[in-house]
């Protein structure tokens, strides 16, 4: 049988109709997983009671128990916690420390049967967006091995376009899931904030993190979505509800399409729109003043947000330790040693624009505009249902070449950034692809929705999918 | 930013730093604090705007709402079953305690 093409509906459809086993099914991914590691470095582990999972999925699957994601291989970022498993968010400090709990994410999977394959790579603590800053190295691109995966949801998304998963769960802070999704050609939905349970996801900026899917179709992307959302007693910031999913209006912020974007990326995207507006929906010119901040808004308010989560890690908890001559040497030789420099890089600018002196004029000057920001969207959404704009200004850009420069490596989040600030939702979808050096390289189409909108970007996203 | 406020704010986040590294970081995190500085710009002195910032939509927006959360008034997990996973996360411990340098 041929698994390439496969979808989760595909797939649960074969296993319940008893066309293949669960054993068949996840034995594909996961022969991928183990031949393609050594090319891609997806996996930092393969986890090694998947013959349990499989056989208890199914059980399920035979009992007439089994629901559409029961059986279907799922890789994890290395931040999500399953109990008794290591999570090291890819950093050494980490790097032995086994969960003592279950995400609620991962746990609601687990309960449907879903298989964890394994953890897979990702920007040290979710910092980065070329998984370069992983301490277990670089994980590379699935169209262009010279090419970053993009990140930080690296490894996760590249598992999914390689076919070494169905399906991942990741982490979004600034555009985690949705920028490697367009970097691989794949969908990443970024949800609302507190849709999804944060309950086991280690916390890097907790104002703007959020659990997400990551898969070949919005389909997919939306089952998963369905069944990780929800209120959580572990989690108060957790919201539940809907809003009605009727589109009839895309909104596009032109003036803010100028920079920087690469031109065929944006030929693509007006591409799409074109098709978009074929299909029905009224695509309007709409003002968001305040977007020319948002990425000055999101490398102050991230920073401050990482310095006070991470100074946890200390070496007395948990994870690894580095001695020193007395206590305080000894947190100052574990954290210089054993965090990766773009972790203190943030670390310490957080500490100073949260500093005495400082506070007032980034900090909390930040947080102002990030309510601007906030009213510009609400404001927006009073004139449209949907908002579209391409999720990154590139395609996929080579390994090294930002590397060095954290400037340009931040620039590269220009148009995620804001729905972490506004808390919306927002979807990325392939639209297209461009040349690069003899390489046809994805970019995507994103999809932004007003709160708790993700019906409307599944709706408007699987239209996209026909038409494109 | 130069060296020295580098080592300053990495003393504060309790973090070593070499000082062959010092430089370097200075300069890209000084790019970085040029770059952010343009939020300066986002508000002008018009009182109104100011007030907008402040208040900002926090009760139209539904996900943002500051509300009060309160869990069931009720024992929620086995403390004996938590000490003895806390415990084995920690780097060294002795008996039923984390291990840690002598503080005083």
């Amino acid at each position: 049988m041929n698994f390439k093409d496969l979808t989760i509906s595909k797939a649960s459809k074969l296993l319940r109709d008893k066309k293949v086993t669960v054993k068949e099914l996840v034995g594909y991914f996961l022969e991928n997983a183990q031949s393609k590691n050594s090319k891609y470095n997806i996996y930092l582990e393969i986890y090694d009671d998947i013959a349990e999972q499989i056989s208890r999925a199914q059980k399920m699957i035979d009992a007439g128990k089994g629901t559409e994601l029961t059986g279907i291989p799922f890789a994890i970022k290395d931040n999500i916690l399953i109990e008794g498993k290591i999570a090291s968010a890819a950093s050494k400090i980490l790097e032995n420390y086994k969960a003592t709990y279950t995400a609620t994410a991962a746990q609601k999977l687990i309960d449907q049967g879903a298989i964890f394959i394994g953890r897979a790579n990702m920007d040290e603590f979710a910092m980065g967006g070329s998984t370069e800053n992983s301490a277990f190295g670089v994980t590379r691109n699935a169209f262009d091995l010279e090419r970053v995966a993009g990140g930080s949801s690296g490894g996760p998304t590249v598992a999914v376009a390689t076919d070494c998963a169905l399906a991942a769960l990741g982490s979004d802070t600034g555009g985690s899931i949705r920028q490697p999704a367009s970097f691989n050609g794949i969908v990443g939905l970024k949800p609302t904030y507190g849709s999804v349970s944060r309950h086991g996801l280690m916390a890097m900026a907790s104002s703007l993190d959020v659990i997400g899917p990551i898969a070949k179709s919005v389909e997919d992307v939306e089952l998963i979505f369905n069944a990780i959302k929800g209120k959580d007693e572990k989690d108060s910031t957790t919201v539940e509800g809907e809003i009605p999913d009727k589109v009839k209006t895309i909104g596009v912020p032109r003036a803010y399409l100028k920079k920087g974007l690469d031109p065929d990326v944006l030929q693509n995207f007006e591409n799409s729109l074109g098709k978009l507006e074929k299909a029905g929906y009224k695509i309007i010119d709409i003002n968001l003043p305040n977007l020319d901040y948002t990425l000055a808004v999101y490398y102050i308010l991230m920073p401050a947000e990482v310095s006070a989560n991470m100074a946890r890690y200390d070496g007395i908890k948990f994870g690894q330790k580095i001695d020193g001559k007395d206590l305080i040497d000894g947190y100052f030789k574990t954290r210089g040693e054993l965090l990766g420099q773009e972790v203190k890089r943030r670390i310490i600018l957080g500490t100073y624009v949260l500093s005495a002196g400082y506070a007032d004029e980034y900090y909390n000057k930040a947080w102002q505009v990030r309510n601007l920001i906030k009213n510009d969207f609400a404001k927006a959404f009073e004139k449209v249902n949907l908002i579209a704009l391409p999720t990154s200004p590139t395609s996929a850009f080579k390994i090294g070449e930002k590397a060095n420069d954290p400037l340009q490596m931040y620039l590269a989040d220009i148009f995620t950034v804001f729905a972490n600030l506004a808390g919306v939702p927002a979807i990325s979808i392939p639209d297209g692809t461009v040349r690069r050096d003899g390489s046809d390289l994805p970019t995507s189409i994103q999809l932004v929705a007003p709160h708790l909108g993700e019906k409307r970007l599944f709706q408007v996203g699987a239209k996209f999918e026909t038409i494109r | 930013m130069n060296s020295a406020d580098i080592k300053k704010f990495a003393d504060l986040a309790r973090i070593e730093m070499f000082e062959s590294n010092l430089a370097k970081t200075a300069k890209e995190i000084d790019e970085v604090l040029k770059y952010v500085g343009q939020i300066k710009d986002a508000i002008s002195d018009d009182k109104s705007a100011v007030g907008e910032a402040e208040s900002g939509t926090k009760n139209r927006l539904e996900s943002a709402s500051v509300r009060n959360v309160f869990r069931a008034d009720k024992e929620t997990s086995s403390r004996a079953a938590n000490k003895e996973k806390i415990l084995t996360s920690a780097p060294e411990r002795k008996g039923d305690h984390i291990k840690v340098k002598k503080i005083l």
